[in-house]
């Protein structure tokens, strides 16, 4: 009998502790940090401290990355990051930073779940894409007074750096980190077979350059569109930016007047769609995806590839050595249709440091500190030798220590302008439908038309 | 008297097992689908900010021409998966009970084996097979010099629906294979042996026995593919993604983007709830129309 009441007292305490977790949000996994309240005493006092910020024995600051430490010494921007946090930690003895870093994909889970249940980390990083979600639910706060008060830091950023994380002239974030998404990388030796000593300028010889390849059975560009960001990313947000200018996308973001219907959109559409009718691309265009592609460029089946920085690195330690030597870069042709600004380039920042709202007076100096020591120049500059792009205008580095590929990149940016990524600064609806409907444009299932109108309607759903 | 208590007592035991399953079952099952019904009827993005606005999501889902042709694209694939996977599999069991084939243990092993591997294993594999520059498929046809019908298979909207099929049928075939030979063995084989001295051929048999006899497992049958394929997710989320553009996008895959990529939780809330009424009523329509309950009456 005992035995039995024993075995009822555990199922009850069971089904307690089954309807103590179904309490919490649906679809939100437990973070462990916040969770361990009241299970584990040690993590317990830790957090507590970084939220109240009361001044026990150590100050605490809670800090979480999308960077995982491991490659700090391999990896630019890590190197970077973290040493700069070494530094500080060790010039600032009474402060204990709590410090959670992960992978992206996790991140971008966790970060999510952690602010909508309120325990929003005093310093973090913030996705571009993601500025409007977490300024609405004013889970991140403002930091231009911070910014204002010294102009050196301010200034010392690419231009339009903010630009993502600004709302109302106020500033959410300060940028750690840049790329460039519409970056044509070419096999010179490919082209100079064609007989192109240089990249096409113009789109009209670019299409006539289309032809050669295609009657010598080569691919001009590569693109692996299964993950169906890479057309849009790569591709639109700098043809689209060559027709319609950086005013429309300005427009676009506040609601202002311009659609998607635009005939200057749909001009953009209607010469990509036409790129690939005229059979500038792998036939197989839709189902290789953005690791695939890279293979394909690889084995000189293609003669070009529009990627981003990114790829860069991947030259470096994976290419063959004759593709790698032969590989040079460029922007995007010239088109004559469009606005007078073609040596455009889609790029800018994509991860931004922020400030959790919920960071008490007594704390924020330390962590505008922390923060400027995090984004500042000597970061970037640690970055930049490793041959990684940073957000800011003007890093020192020796380049000879560097990618021959990053020189190069640095140079041809120096006569280009940036323009905005759609992916950074869309919001997630719309940038879904622009890129389900690119496969769809690239398959043949719509015209241009019906994708402006369709991308249209979800933009107007949203207002 | 002390047999009702030992009853009483043995229900209550049973319970008590039962107990730890059911209440799990409740917390990972009943309780979502109720908590999805909750929130089906909000506006909410994630955040703390949820708006109730009443059935509108469901008024939004009617009108979703996106969502009925994911739907259409689900029936179409349980379709082909019903001809395919409970066809081949009747096929393959009817040969495996005749007398003429051998090593019939080894051959139940293999059939069943493909049914064992993680869906996205086979979605990998199949893509590769269907690959347009190094895939099996197309290396095959341009060996045999038809080169001109290597297609990038999973490129063409018109025809990616049956494509993705393929990997689906190959991989459940064993799965039906177990539960119509199960069936086929409770027949009883003089049944079989007086139609033989009738004369009535193998088709006769395999059309006029069997598969009546086996209706109710065919019932079964039918029923698992459509609940399964109603489902369906992984296959195609390794192998196109929901694509070209939305050309094999299913309701499941559907439901996912909508949440974790558009962030449009509560819709994507009511959508999950479409589709479980939506298999429901498939499930229970392929029901009624297989064991037809109306005719019992007259034919037995």
């Amino acid at each position: 009998m005992k035995k039995r009441l024993f075995a009822a007292c555990l199922a009850l305490m069971v089904t307690s502790s089954l309807w103590g977790c179904s309490n919490k949000p649906v679809n939100e996994p437990e973070p462990p940090a916040q969770e361990s309240a009241g299970e584990a005493g040690k993590e317990d006092s830790k957090t507590e401290d970084s939220k109240t910020g009361e001044a026990g024995e150590k100050i605490v600051i809670h800090l979480m990355s999308q960077t995982p430490r491991s490659g700090q010494g391999t990896e630019g921007f890590a190197t970077g990051f973290y040493n700069m946090l070494d530094q500080w930690c060790a010039d600032h003895p009474e402060v204990e930073v709590n410090l959670e870093d992960m992978d992206q994909t996790s991140y971008q889970t966790k970060i999510n779940s952690v602010c909508a249940a309120g325990d929003i980390p005093d310093i973090f990083m913030l996705k571009g894409s993601w500025a409007t979600t977490f300024i609405d639910n004013g889970w991140v706060s403002d930091l231009s007074g911070g910014l204002d008060a010294d102009p050196a830091w301010r200034d010392g950023y690419i231009e339009n750096a903010f630009e993502a994380v600004t709302r109302d002239e106020k500033v959410y974030g300060i940028p750690t980190q840049s790329m460039a998404t519409g970056l044509v990388f070419y096999n010179s030796q490919m082209w100079a077979d064609m007989g192109y000593e240089t990249f096409p300028e113009t789109w009209e010889e670019l299409l006539e350059a289309v032809e050669k390849f295609k009657a010598a059975g080569i691919s001009t560009f590569v693109l692996g569109n299964k993950p169906n960001w890479p057309a849009e990313s790569c591709w639109m947000s700098t043809l689209g930016d060559r027709y319609t200018g950086a005013d429309w996308t300005q427009s676009i973001l506040e609601g202002s007047g311009a659609k998607f219907t635009d005939p200057e959109f749909i001009d953009a559409l209607t010469l990509f769609k036409e790129l690939n009718d005229k059979g500038a691309f792998n036939a197989d265009i839709n189902s290789i995806d953005d690791k695939e592609e890279d293979t394909v460029y690889f084995n000189a089946k293609a003669a070009s590839i529009v990627s981003g920085t990114w790829f860069i690195p991947i030259i470096e330690t994976t290419a063959p050595e004759d593709v790698k030597n032969a590989t040079k870069l460029a922007l995007l042709p010239a088109i004559s249709g469009g606005t007078d600004q073609q040596n455009t380039i889609s790029g800018g920042p994509a991860w931004f440091l922020s400030v959790g709202s919920s960071v008490p007076e007594e704390k924020r100096e330390l962590v505008m500190d922390l923060v400027k020591t995090l984004t500042g120049k000597e970061q970037a500059d640690i970055t930049a030798s490793m041959g990684n792009l940073t957000a800011w205008a003007d890093p020192t580095y020796d380049e000879s220590k560097v990618s021959p590929l990053y020189t190069e990149y640095n140079q041809l940016m120096k006569n280009a302008k940036t323009v905005r990524i759609y992916d950074a600064c869309m919001p997630g609806s719309v940038i879904e439908t622009i890129n389900v409907g690119l496969q769809s444009l690239l398959a043949g299932e719509k015209t241009p038309e019906e994708l402006a109108n369709e991308i249209q309607m979800e933009q107007e759903l949203l207002q | 008297m002390g047999k009702k208590k030992g009853k009483s007592r043995l229900g209550l035991y049973i319970l008590l097992c039962v107990l730890p399953v059911l209440l799990i079952y409740t917390y990972v099952v009943i309780i979502p689908i109720l908590g999805a019904m909750r929130f089906s009827l909000f506006q909410w993005s994630g955040g703390a900010d949820m708006k109730f606005i009443g059935l509108k999501n469901y008024r939004l889902l009617f009108r979703d021409t996106e969502f009925w042709k994911a739907f259409q694209n689900n029936v179409w694939i349980a379709l082909t998966c019903i001809l395919g996977q409970i066809g081949i599999a009747f096929f393959f069991s009817a040969l495996l009970s005749s007398r003429v084939i051998r090593f019939k243990a080894f051959h139940r092993v293999v059939a069943y084996f493909p049914a064992t591997i993680s869906a996205v294993v086979v979605g990998f594999v199949w893509s590769f097979i269907f690959n347009y520059d190094f895939g099996l498929v197309n290396a095959f046809l341009r060996a045999i010099h038809l080169e001109k019908w290597a297609k990038p298979w999973l490129d063409n909207p018109a025809t990616i629906v049956f494509i993705i099929s393929i990997p689906l049928i190959w991989q459940y075939i064993g799965y039906y294979m177990v539960i119509i030979m199960s069936a086929m063995t409770s027949i009883d084989p003089s049944i079989y042996e007086m139609a033989e001295l009738d004369g009535a051929s193998s088709l006769q048999k395999a059309l006029r026995i069997t598969l009546p006899l086996i209706k109710n497992s065919l019932a079964v049958a039918v029923m698992l593919c459509i609940a399964g394929n109603m489902k369906i997710f992984d296959h195609i989320y390794v192998m196109t993604n929901g694509g070209p553009g939305t050309s094999s996008m299913v309701m499941a895959l559907q439901v996912y983007k909508t949440t974790f990529i558009k962030s449009q939780y509560g819709y994507a809330s009511a959508m999950s709830v479409g589709i479980l009424i939506l298999s429901l009523s498939l499930v229970i329509i392929s029901r009624v129309c297989i064991t037809q309950p109306w005719r019992k009456e007259k034919d037995v």
